[in-house]
């Protein structure tokens, strides 16, 4: 059932949530095991540890390898993340093993360097919701999932016909899942502040923009003029430097400015309204989706 | 300064070989991604030959006819060439249409053949020039990005100009600068490396790999974190170990842990140093903790533009965090098969420097001086087909 994924990615996206309520980038994610459930959770960390690799997938599977317990935070609405059973008792190697059979949920298609690090520890599937070609790992810019990305450019019509070897590492897949609403959480921050980045620039004017162009839009025109709000986004999540408390004084500002914003009507003409630009090369476009549909597929 | 003192210490073993300059080692640039694409592609062009006399003429009657040679850049091909500077290969396609060699003629580039044809050509430059021939030669594409590529391609193909830029890559005043800043220490800096890389395997933490973070300022390098890999530290084996535990993701941490407690001093109780979970951010070799307490000048982004040495290429994981970490430069010493930087040949990813990325930087392969060998450096091959940076073995084994 396609509704599962679904369901999983609503628990990826409260978690992007808590992020955003963090002042974080809206990034979220879930590690799912098929007996144990969800086994973990992570969101991006980059402003709190001034660290600029802390991505979500890293803090998951920080969470699932270590034998802490790891706190869910609740959803915005407060429905809390249904947990799956309790890893704890397990060892190490233990977990390790249950990572390779987990699938991974998150908001935003891993970056590149989390796409390696997926395939280094092992992972069974990736589900993403909005593409990022900017620096994405799993169709955006390089295939990291197959092959290491070795083939990426130079055997597309391979991989088109379906003919490509599996190698050892590889994974699976799914891109799309909820992209709309990974889509707005991200342009919810953009509208906001980022007090750690090192220019921060004035958001004053960012309006937040409620239309999402659908997957494989045919309008060049658009599409070509189009502000990529993904790499505005996570360009700035490494670190800057701030204090605290001021950012914390901008995170009520721009909890403000875009709370206030979300009730601007679709049709607002915005003199720099930028748009998220999600993938717009049609060939991935049309290898998600066809991808989406094989999954879509395989549950049914 | 202390700091910097004691790394002084460390590299005095070697200071007294490094006064001549050939002990340095070598610097090599990577190519880019575009670079190694580019070097393939040619196109064919219309070749026509004119008198010597006439060239000017026919040159400003093409441009009439032709204006902007219909979009295509040929900027980087000499427009002319006389018989005995063109090669065999163009003067044979010449003897093909040409009955008998008078010798006073001219080459002449007259158009690219995907904008015209050839009949257009005689029908516009014929009652002008009197009777001419054409014939067609590959020329390439895109311009050349060094005086030696110019030459080869000249020999190859066409006269050929190279005009000191690159439109693949850094502009190679930048590299020849940079590199300028860098010869000096390079070899200090990898010494560095590659001691706390032994000191990694000779504890068991981690696979023999190491990498430096260098500050420099105003022509003033000094470390601000030595890492080396620690994947086994805590660890079951076998498997690939401790991802996150690679050298080069461990000395971004510690950069951050110090970049965070400056910044939040006062607010914040001191950040205690400890390995959490998967992370390996707490200094544990000796020349890790000896480098630890340097202070950054860090203002903007986590390591904008500071220096990276590495033993080995980082994998695709780490390449791609030294990217997002906004490094300036990264040198690396042994090319691995698995490495996320180069261009040409493994993975061929070449992520130092790629347009859809939104930040580029520097990178080097550094060769040791091959007298080299009195401090074990040999331990650093990758020799039991264990990964360094990444699953596999050396991409030397690959390229061999």
């Amino acid at each position: 059932m396609a509704s599962i994924h679904l369901t999983h990615m609503r628990s990826a996206l409260s978690m992007a949530q808590h992020a955003l309520n963090t002042n974080e980038t809206p990034v979220g994610c879930i590690l799912v095991h098929p007996v144990h459930g969800i086994v973990s959770t992570g969101q991006n960390a980059t402003n709190e540890t001034y660290n600029g690799t802390m991505h979500a997938e890293f803090i998951a599977i920080n969470s699932l390898l270590s034998s802490s317990p790891c706190t869910l935070p609740k959803a915005q609405d407060g429905a809390e993340i249904p947990l799956g059973t309790s890893l704890q008792g397990l060892d190490l190697p233990e977990r390790l093993k249950v990572l390779k059979q987990c699938s991974l949920y998150v908001t935003v298609e891993p970056c590149i360097m989390c796409a390696s690090l997926l395939r280094q520890f092992g992972i069974a599937d990736v589900y993403f919701g909005a593409g990022n070609e900017k620096f994405g790992g799993t169709g955006g810019v390089l295939d990291i999932q197959s092959s290491n990305g070795l083939f990426t450019e130079s055997d597309r019509e391979i991989k088109r016909t379906g003919k490509r070897e599996v190698v050892g590492g590889d994974y699976g897949v799914s891109g799309g899942w909820l992209r709309e609403e990974a889509i707005l959480m991200l342009r919810r921050f953009y509208v906001q502040e980022n007090g750690r980045a090192p220019e921060p620039r004035a958001k004053k004017e960012r309006v937040l923009k409620l239309e999402v162009k659908p997957l494989g839009g045919k309008d060049k025109m658009s599409a070509s003029t189009e502000k990529l709000v993904v790499e505005e986004v996570l360009s700035e999540r490494p670190n800057g430097v701030e204090t605290t408390i001021m950012s914390r004084e901008k995170l009520r500002a721009g909890r403000k400015q875009s709370g206030g914003k979300q009730g601007v009507d679709k049709g607002l003409q915005v003199k720099k309204a930028r748009q998220l630009k999600d993938v717009t090369d049609s060939g991935i476009n049309g290898r998600l989706e066809r991808q989406q549909d094989e999954s879509l597929k395989d549950v049914d | 300064m202390t700091d910097n003192n004691g790394n002084l210490q460390h590299a005095e073993p070697y200071k007294s070989s490094s006064d001549c300059a050939i002990d340095r080692g070598s610097l090599a640039f990577l190519k880019t991604k575009l670079e190694t694409r580019a070097g393939d592609n040619v196109m064919s062009v219309h070749v026509t030959a004119v008198p010597v006399k006439l060239a000017s003429t026919a040159i400003g009657l093409i441009r009439t006819i032709l204006p902007n040679d219909g979009g295509v850049d040929l900027q980087h091909l000499r427009r002319f060439a006389k018989y005995h500077e063109v090669n065999d290969h163009v003067r044979s396609a010449y003897a093909k249409v040409a009955p008998r060699n008078d010798g006073h003629i001219v080459f002449v580039i007259a158009a690219p053949m995907a904008i015209t044809t050839r009949k257009f050509l005689a029908d516009s430059l014929s009652p002008t020039l009197g009777s001419l021939v054409f014939f067609s030669i590959d020329v390439p594409l895109q311009a050349p990005t060094s005086q030696e590529q110019a030459a080869l391609w000249s020999s190859r193909w066409w006269p050929t100009v190279y005009k000191k830029s690159n439109p693949f890559g850094p502009h190679p005043s930048i590299m020849a600068r940079a590199e300028e800043d860098i010869e000096g220490d390079v070899r200090k800096w990898m010494d560095m490396a590659a001691e706390v890389a032994q000191q990694s395997k000779a504890a068991g933490f981690g696979e023999a790999v190491g990498v430096v973070i260098v500050e420099r300022i105003n022509g003033v390098s000094r470390p601000v974190a030595v890492a080396a890999d620690a994947r086994w530290l805590n660890w079951p084996s076998p498997g690939p170990g401790n991802v996150s535990a690679h050298a080069a993701l461990r000395a971004i941490d510690m950069v951050s842990q110090w970049v965070r407690r400056s910044h939040e001093a006062g607010e914040k109780q001191e950040i205690t140093t400890k390995n959490v979970g998967i992370f390996r951010g707490k200094p544990s070799l000796p020349l890790e903790e000896e480098h630890y307490r340097a202070q950054t000048n860090q203002t903007g982004y986590l390591c904008h533009d500071l220096e990276i040495y590495c033993t080995h290429e980082p994998c695709v994981m780490c390449s791609m965090a030294i990217v997002h970490s906004r490094f300036g430069r990264v040198v690396f010493e042994n090319r691995m098969h698995t490495g996320g930087l180069c261009a040409d040949g493994g993975l061929g990813h070449g992520l130092f420097w790629r347009k859809e990325l939104n930040w580029q930087l520097l990178a080097w392969q550094w060769t040791r001086p091959t007298a080299d060998t009195g401090f074990g450096f040999d331990q650093l091959r990758i020799s039991d087909n264990r990964n360094a940076c990444d699953e596999l073995s050396s991409r030397a084994d690959l390229n061999a």
